[in-house]
């Protein structure tokens, strides 16, 4: 699968890189909100995983999924939203707004490779 | 009678009035306007007739006195030859002249030589002025008014002089004229209107001849007339004075003329156009006119309508005496039909009305005698009714007594309550002060915890930034050890898996720290979100127990789940519930020794309504004393087995904290070195839905449960599924739908 990463910490960016290829997956990587709804309507990727918290964008992710599905070309995408939030209204905030699931941080290279597989069948 | 206003008389006079004087004093004020621009015309008109005469007058006299003067010469021409043929030429001129009054010859002296009338010869001529004005001029003389002593009349006369020889004087020839005679001859050939009075004057103003009366008066004494003749040939307004009785006093038009070179003048008269058309003289005619047309039509009028009006007062008087003496009986009427047919039908209609009134009364006197005869009924009636009336009354006295003695009892009472009422008001204003207090004192509670929320505000966002920004490293740390563990990076040594699991077990925990941080800090604000919906204690029990099974299999330790057949559906918020039970089974697994069993038994409460769960060890056990505190936050059991395993002394605390939100309770047996039980109760689906059905019966508002969830599903909708979600946030579609 072509997997879009939106995710504004390098590091964590970068594990989560690691992990996706490991799985046998092709990888797109975004910093900010604006480069990942360029990349996701230019490169047509199968699955998006968006973090919900964005730093230097102009917009957070939250408002990139819902530009995301309002998009004609990028309306049935897979997206996976991410965040370090706990808190049970943000991660509904993000279901409605239009992601497939959510995935708590941290998590495990196990729990990421789990919820892709099971949002992709 | 004044009441009823004005008569129809009085309306016919007034009316009579208006109609015949109205116009005829509009005609009068017209006539007057009329008359002031006919008189400036009229004296026009007449100055120009009495001019006029006068010129008449003038030639007629000048012709007279041109063939006098003629006849002069003639004489003069013939006063050379003999003395008879002079006789008979005298005689001849005198006949033919009839305005020859006399004819006198002189001598150069003045002595009468030959006369036409008396035998006059040989006396001195009189007028002698005229004689010597003759003799010095040399021309013809026309005198003044004198009285002839030689014909015995007043006259005028002609002087004319003759000569014997050119140049030498001889004497006079005088004819006398008679004036008196002319105007006559004048009337008598143009016979003029009766207001025309022509009469004669000499230089001196002494009247030559009159109409009417004789010469020699002097107008002297009328000065307008006077001035007249002085003057050149005009016309002049005066006042007549001497005309005798009949004009004088007249105001009259005069003209004047002079007759040729004679000296003479004619002063021709008639009524002024004041006189003509007297303003006054005609009014009076006017006036007595109206007064007697005014009479004749108001006479006539009378007739009219003493007609007209007769009838209608006798016919007046006819009713008013009737009503009167309430008399309609028509045989007595004395109503004398008039020839008008509007009476004729008035009298009709009255004779009429006259007939229904009788029958009208006769029908009131039948109904009269049937009043009375009812009206003594009504009586036989009345002190029947009287009677009653008394014993009523009397009943209402008695009632009236006990009225009486009733009131005096309940103004005992009103006394007694006036009192109360007094006491009661002054401890109400007691208590208004209090309440003012009160609401002083709450305000300012308001206030403070107002500023408190907002701290609290502060704390609560500062901690979850802070979480956040602890869990972005932990999320690398996590991903990355995860990686190595799993080989994604390589194989790996025993050790360097040793190490690695290490990492990851420390991740775990600070993972896990920060989480109940966060936890503890919603707690204590009171900002918790539950999401409380309803399921099956598998669902609570079986996702934890597979992850601790996994975790446990390093230390061989072994769980046992056990749950009852008839173990109702919970109503709990899922999430929060598997995070109690992961909490006090990893607790548990942690303080078993390896190879250790740990057993969950989930059971109903049958007493409580409620589903407990049970979680036993048969690790290390907790000592007595240590058990009531072990719920405190930040509470550690001190023992070095304890502290080997670390921990934060929180977490039980938030297990306790969110059982009681949800509606539970937890409670823990324990003995050492054998063991312990923690035991936990939550609210069973029935017993919530029983209770929110009771509450909904009372107020249709939800409980205090169903506004914390922020999105209640009823518990009966989710009974029926036998595998409600994982996660305890709805679907999308259940949201949105």
């Amino acid at each position: 699968m072509k997997i879009l990463i939106v995710e504004d910490e390098p590091i964590t960016l970068k594990a989560i890189k690691l992990i996706v290829e490991s799985a046998g997956h092709r990888t797109l990587l975004a910093e900010c909100s604006e480069a990942g709804l360029d990349l996701a309507i230019s490169e047509q990727p199968d699955l998006a995983l968006v973090d919900l918290k964005m730093r230097e964008s102009a917009f957070d992710g939250l408002e990139l999924i819902r530009q995301l599905r309002a998009n004609p070309a990028t309306a049935n995408l897979l997206i996976i939203a991410h965040t370090a939030s706990v808190s049970t209204a943000n991660l509904a905030a993000a279901r409605l707004a239009g992601a497939d699931d959510v995935l708590r941080k941290p998590f495990r290279q196990r729990e990421l490779l789990e919820i892709i597989r099971h949002c992709a069948q | 009678m004044t009441k009823l206003g004005w008569s129809l008389w009085q309306y016919l006079i007034i009316l009579l009035l208006g109609v015949t004087l109205i116009p005829l004093v509009m005609a009068t004020l017209i006539s007057f306007w009329q008359y002031g621009q006919d008189i400036d015309r009229i004296e026009q008109v007449s100055k120009k007739q009495t001019m006029g005469v006068a010129r008449l007058v003038e030639r007629y006299l000048l012709y007279a006195l041109e063939d006098t003067r003629k006849a002069l010469l003639t004489i003069a021409g013939t006063m050379t030859g003999t003395p008879d043929r002079l006789a008979n030429q005298l005689s001849e001129v005198t006949q033919s002249h009839p305005q020859f009054a006399g004819l006198v010859v002189t001598d150069a002296t003045g002595l009468v030589m030959k006369s036409s009338a008396r035998p006059n010869e040989g006396r001195m001529i009189d007028e002698l002025e005229s004689f010597s004005a003759a003799q010095t001029s040399g021309q013809l003389i026309y005198t003044n008014y004198f009285v002839s002593q030689l014909i015995s009349q007043p006259v005028v006369a002609m002087v004319l002089p003759y000569y014997q020889q050119p140049g030498q004087f001889a004497g006079v020839i005088r004819a006398s004229i008679s004036l008196e005679f002319l105007l006559r001859e004048f009337t008598n050939q143009y016979p003029f209107e009766e207001r025309y009075y022509i009469f004669f004057v000499d230089r001196r103003g002494t009247i030559l001849a009159a109409q009417n009366f004789g010469p020699g008066r002097n107008i002297k004494n009328n000065p307008p007339v006077e001035a007249l003749i002085k003057g050149q040939d005009d016309t002049i307004k005066y006042v007549s004075t001497f005309f005798g009785d009949r004009v004088d006093g007249e105001e009259r038009l005069g003209a004047f003329r002079h007759i040729g070179e004679t000296g003479w003048g004619v002063v021709v008269s008639q009524p002024s156009a004041h006189v003509l058309v007297n303003p006054l003289r005609n009014l009076r005619n006017f006036l007595v006119f109206i007064v007697l047309t005014v009479i004749v039509c108001f006479l006539v009028a009378l007739g009219a309508a003493r007609r007209l009006i007769r009838p209608l007062d006798m016919l007046a008087a006819e009713m008013t005496r009737r009503t009167d003496r309430q008399d309609f009986h028509l045989e007595t009427a004395t109503l004398n039909y008039s020839g008008i047919r509007e009476f004729r039908l008035l009298t009709q209609v009255y004779r009429t009305l006259m007939k229904q009134i009788r029958q009208n009364f006769e029908k009131i006197g039948t109904l009269n005698t049937e009043i009375s005869d009812s009206n003594a009924c009504l009586q036989a009636q009345n002190i029947e009714s009287r009677k009653q009336a008394e014993r009523i009354q009397s009943q209402l006295q008695e009632l009236d007594t006990l009225y009486r003695r009733v009131n005096e009892v309940n103004l005992g009472l009103e006394t007694q309550v006036a009192e109360r009422t007094s006491e009661l008001r002054a401890a109400y204003h007691r208590l208004a002060d209090k309440a003012t207090e009160l609401e002083e004192a709450n305000a300012k509670l308001t206030e403070l915890v107002g500023e408190l929320r907002k701290l609290d505000q502060l704390q609560a966002d500062f901690l979850a930034n802070i979480s956040h920004e602890l869990r972005t490293p932990i999320t690398f740390i996590a991903a990355y050890g995860s990686s190595l563990e799993d080989g994604l990076l390589g194989t790996l040594s025993a050790e360097q898996a040793e190490a690695i699991h290490c990492i990851m077990e420390g991740a775990d925990r600070l993972t896990t720290l920060v989480e109940d941080l966060l936890d503890l800090n919603c707690l204590e604000a009171g900002a918790f979100e539950l999401s409380p919906v309803a399921f099956p204690p598998a669902n609570m029990i079986d996702p934890i127990v597979e992850g601790a099974r996994a975790f446990g299999r390093a230390k061989r330790q072994n769980v046992l789940v056990e749950i009852g057949a008839d173990v109702p559906l919970i109503f709990a918020d899922l999430d929060r519930t598997q995070q109690v039970l992961r909490n006090l089974l990893s607790n548990a697994m942690k303080f078993t020794a390896e190879g250790g069993t740990i057993h969950i038994r989930c059971y109903a409460d049958k007493a409580a309504d409620g589903v407990i769960t049970e979680v036993s060890d048969n690790g290390i056990g907790i000592p007595e004393e240590a058990v009531p505190r072990l719920f405190d936050r930040f509470y550690q059991v001190d023992s070095s087995s304890t502290r080997k395993h670390g921990g934060t002394g929180i977490g039980l605390n938030i297990v306790k904290n969110l059982l009681e939100l949800m509606g539970g309770r937890i409670a823990v047996e324990s003995t050492v070195g054998q063991g312990s039980t923690f035991r936990y109760v939550l609210p069973a689906s029935e017993h919530v839905t029983a209770l929110l059905t009771e509450n909904r019966a009372k107020e249709p508002v939800s409980n205090s449960i169903a506004s914390n969830s922020g999105s209640l599903r009823h518990p009966d909708i989710l009974e029926d599924d036998e595998s409600p979600p994982l996660l305890s946030y709805p679907k999308d579609e259940e949201l949105i739908g």
